[in-house]
């Protein structure tokens, strides 16, 4: 069997298909396509949830800093939160307009390397946001927390305090090449699907190396050379 | 042109070349249910792109090179996430008439699939491009590769094909 075989029974095939496809209800079919559209549209509308979100964080965090401008010990954690929300804040808008804006009408191999280019941005924005996020961020926002919705000042708590906060953050910071370290050499004990593997696939760099080794292949498929 | 007549013009093209969807589907997709979120998930993106269509290339280049990035980019997973539209009747009653007309019910078609099983997204596209008979320069067009490097493509797709059933 050769390729014009297999060409032949796929072009057989096809043209069956082509005369299945005639009897569809083309009216029932616009109707469909028509709400499918609008759905569309009306999903593109549930950003102002994220927007909300973010606005409220970041008036919180403004009026906190406002409230409390002349006691550095609150300002300077609320003030890290705040440039970490603002931060996250555009890369992620910056991730998905880039993704909207993206046209699928171009040749597949722009296109691709357009979309594998943004895909490592997010994922090495992912990576360290995570890291920076979930060790260094809960410290800071401990403080803020208690002091604003409690009226506690963690500082003052005892003499202990002070001394255990900043063994926290310089914990976290010796943390970050452990839990590095840690995703590498057990990325292949969860199974391929599972969310705990996804996270630790992003950790180790596993997504981005098997996203450069995409732009590779795109590469090498340009290149009339190449495999 | 007004909303109502782009939808009018969309849906003229879609239907007479929808079932290049399909056929991506099968080509990208083992599993039946990946094919529904496929065939949606292209859908979607034809509508959202049609804007960029001009007229200067067909609309069925032009459909396989959104839909077959689309295809590409749902197993690289990096996408607008949408959730399961709508059920949509009509995809499923073609995606069945798909099954049915593009399965592996002969050795012929399993030995696609045997091809197909051995080739990346990109040279899977390809083969299927070729396989619809369209044409070496109109396939370079949709890929963004050379007429030259499409050939040779093919030639090495035939010589796997014959390494294969060696």
């Amino acid at each position: 069997m050769d390729l014009e075989q297999l060409k032949d029974e796929w072009q057989r095939r096809d043209l069956q298909f082509s005369r299945q496809l005639d009897h569809v209800n083309a009216q029932l079919r616009d109707a469909l396509l028509a709400r499918h559209a609008e759905q569309v549209v009306r999903l593109n509308d549930y950003g102002w949830i994220y927007w909300l979100a973010f606005l409220f964080t970041v008036l919180c965090l403004g009026t906190f800093i406002a409230d409390h401008i002349d006691q550095p010990r609150f300002v300077i954690p609320a003030a890290l939160l705040q440039i970490w929300t603002i931060a996250m804040h555009a890369t992620h808008m910056f991730y998905r307009h880039a993704l909207l804006r993206l046209d699928y009408n171009l040749p597949i191999v722009t296109l691709q390397r357009q979309i594998a280019h943004i895909r490592n941005r997010r994922l090495r924005q992912f990576k360290w946001g995570f890291l920076t996020g979930q060790i260094l961020w809960w410290v800071p926002f401990c403080i803020v927390l208690a002091k604003g919705m409690l009226g506690i000042d963690l500082y003052a708590i005892n003499d202990f305090m002070p001394g255990f906060m900043l063994a926290n953050v310089v914990g976290g910071l010796v943390a970050i090449p452990l839990l590095l370290v840690a995703a590498r050499a057990m990325g292949d004990r969860f199974g391929n699907t599972s969310p705990v593997r996804r996270l630790v696939d992003s950790l180790s760099g596993r997504d981005l190396q098997a996203s450069q080794q995409f732009l590779a292949r795109l590469a090498a498929f340009e290149d009339v050379a190449g495999c | 042109m007004n909303q109502a007549t782009t939808e009018q013009t969309f849906l003229a093209h879609l239907s007479e070349h929808r079932k290049i969807l399909y056929k991506l589907a099968f080509i990208h997709c083992r599993h039946p249910d990946d094919r529904k979120d496929l065939v949606q998930e292209m859908l979607v993106q034809a509508w959202r792109s049609f804007a960029s269509f001009d007229g200067r290339v067909k609309f069925s280049t032009w459909l396989y090179r959104v839909a077959a990035n689309t295809a590409i980019s749902f197993y690289r997973r990096e996408r607008q996430h949408e959730p399961d539209l709508l059920s949509m009747e009509e995809i499923d009653r073609e995606l069945a008439s798909a099954e049915q007309f593009f399965s592996e019910d002969n050795a012929t078609m399993q030995t696609l699939r045997l091809l197909l099983n051995q080739l990346d997204e990109l040279h899977g596209t390809l083969l299927m491009l070729y396989l619809d008979g369209v044409s070496h320069e109109d396939i370079g067009l949709t890929l963004g590769i050379s007429t030259s490097n499409v050939g040779t493509k093919i030639n090495r797709i035939k010589q796997r094909l014959k390494t294969a059933l060696a």
